[in-house]
């Protein structure tokens, strides 16, 4: 059977099922003549295609539309700010390459990261011996501009050894200036990527 | 889908040229230009105001990713969409299964010498279509959301979803008759 005898020969059932597509105009022009072909002699599929074009009608009045959104505020800036940011951090951690915004900033925050680092593991050599509670005083007083985004740690067995920490951006640190930092906010951050045994020795924010 | 996006004069090609050279502004243009779109087209399909607009600003972290593979000459709002859509599909899918999905309702702004009543009526009527958009699988809410709402053509939608513009009118076929039929049954029953 021929395509053409098979269409010729459909029923009801057949047309029914291409109605909806009819309604919305979504058929070929070969198959919407066939399907007006039928309707002209069907009265059940011609009240059907008219329950599919009430449909659609309702459905494309209830369609929300930009103007009946509600106003935004500022907030929208603030926090597409964070989660780009939030997102910057973790993919500089994960050492991602090819993204967008960690260029200029980022390498600058990798030098003085570097620097940092370096003077640390220095000064972690000169003290060597001395109270351990010298070495660890992590305070960090956010600064209008500023937010951390190293903390230099030492491992217990390891006395002259630093790791640098990118942290990411977190309610907890990263908002309120003048918020202090406690070795308590800094663990909970880095407790995913650190060993537990890690320590604290310096932190930074100022890059 | 006729909005005259801000900053006209320059064309989203250009912006996204831009954007690839990491301009910061070009990418707060595209923001402005299209946060409203994203927030309605994931509103609509998701049904959740602020979920949508979540979803919005997460398009716009994918976009600033993935910018290096949006061809301008081929324009920027079907891949913009493409991402819009299907962290909203991403949504539906996590939802498949929990039948109490909630459909927050947004009335449409009152126009001068509107009449309240028929206001009142056409809300009631938009109400019930979320509710039964609802009721939907995610493929099929998809679909007539993208070609019955949004008023896309086929061949943009199986462009977003990245599947054959016949696949697309198969489903469409299947999500307008599983629409009716539903539609149909619950007016039925609400009239009575």
């Amino acid at each position: 059977m021929t395509s053409k005898q098979r269409n010729d020969n459909m029923n009801c059932s057949g047309y029914s099922k291409m109605l909806g597509l009819h309604a919305g105009g979504d058929l070929t022009s070969a198959d919407a003549a066939k399907v007006e072909a039928h309707l002209a002699d069907c009265e059940s599929c011609r009240a059907e295609l008219e329950g599919y074009r009430r449909m659609m009608e309702a459905l494309q009045r209830a369609g929300c539309t930009e103007e009946s959104l509600p106003a935004e505020d500022a907030s929208y800036w603030h926090d597409l700010d964070r989660r780009l940011r939030g997102r910057t951090a973790a993919v500089e951690r994960l050492s991602a390459g090819g993204w967008w915004f960690r260029l200029p900033r980022v390498a600058l925050q990798a030098a003085v990261v570097v620097l940092v680092a370096g003077a640390l593991v220095w000064l972690g050599t000169l003290d060597h011996g001395a109270s351990p509670k010298a070495a660890k005083s992590p305070q960090l007083v956010l600064e209008p501009g500023h937010k951390p985004v190293a903390v230099l740690v030492r491992q217990p067995n390891r006395q002259a050894e630093a790791f640098v920490l990118p942290l990411t951006d977190n309610d907890t640190m990263y908002g309120d200036t003048g918020h202090v930092v406690s070795p308590g906010d800094i663990r909970r951050f880095s407790q995913q990527v650190l060993p537990a045994s890690a320590e604290q020795i310096g932190a930074s924010s100022r890059f | 889908m006729t909005e005259q996006p801000p900053h006209s004069e320059i064309t989203d090609a250009e912006l996204v040229v831009r954007c690839q050279h990491h301009d910061p502004a070009a990418f707060r243009l595209l923001v402005e230009r299209y946060r409203r779109r994203a927030w309605k087209v994931a509103y609509n399909l998701v049904g959740d105001l602020e979920l949508a607009r979540d979803i919005s600003q997460e398009a716009f972290v994918r976009m600033i990713r993935g910018m290096a593979s949006c061809d301008p000459e081929r324009g920027f709002r079907p891949w913009f969409d493409r991402v819009v859509v299907n962290l909203s599909i991403d949504y539906l899918r996590k939802q498949r299964g929990n039948p109490a999905v909630s459909i927050e309702f947004v009335a449409e702004p009152s126009t001068k010498g509107d009449d309240p009543g028929d206001a009142s009526v056409r809300d009631e009527a938009r109400r019930l279509v979320h509710k039964v958009l609802g009721e939907l699988p995610p493929r099929h809410r998809t679909v007539l959301v993208m070609r019955d709402i949004e008023g896309m053509e086929c061949d943009e939608i199986a462009m977003v979803l990245g599947k054959s513009p016949g696949t697309v009118r198969w489903r469409l076929s299947r999500a307008r008759q599983a629409f009716k039929r539903v539609w149909e049954r619950r007016h039925a029953s609400e009239a009575q």
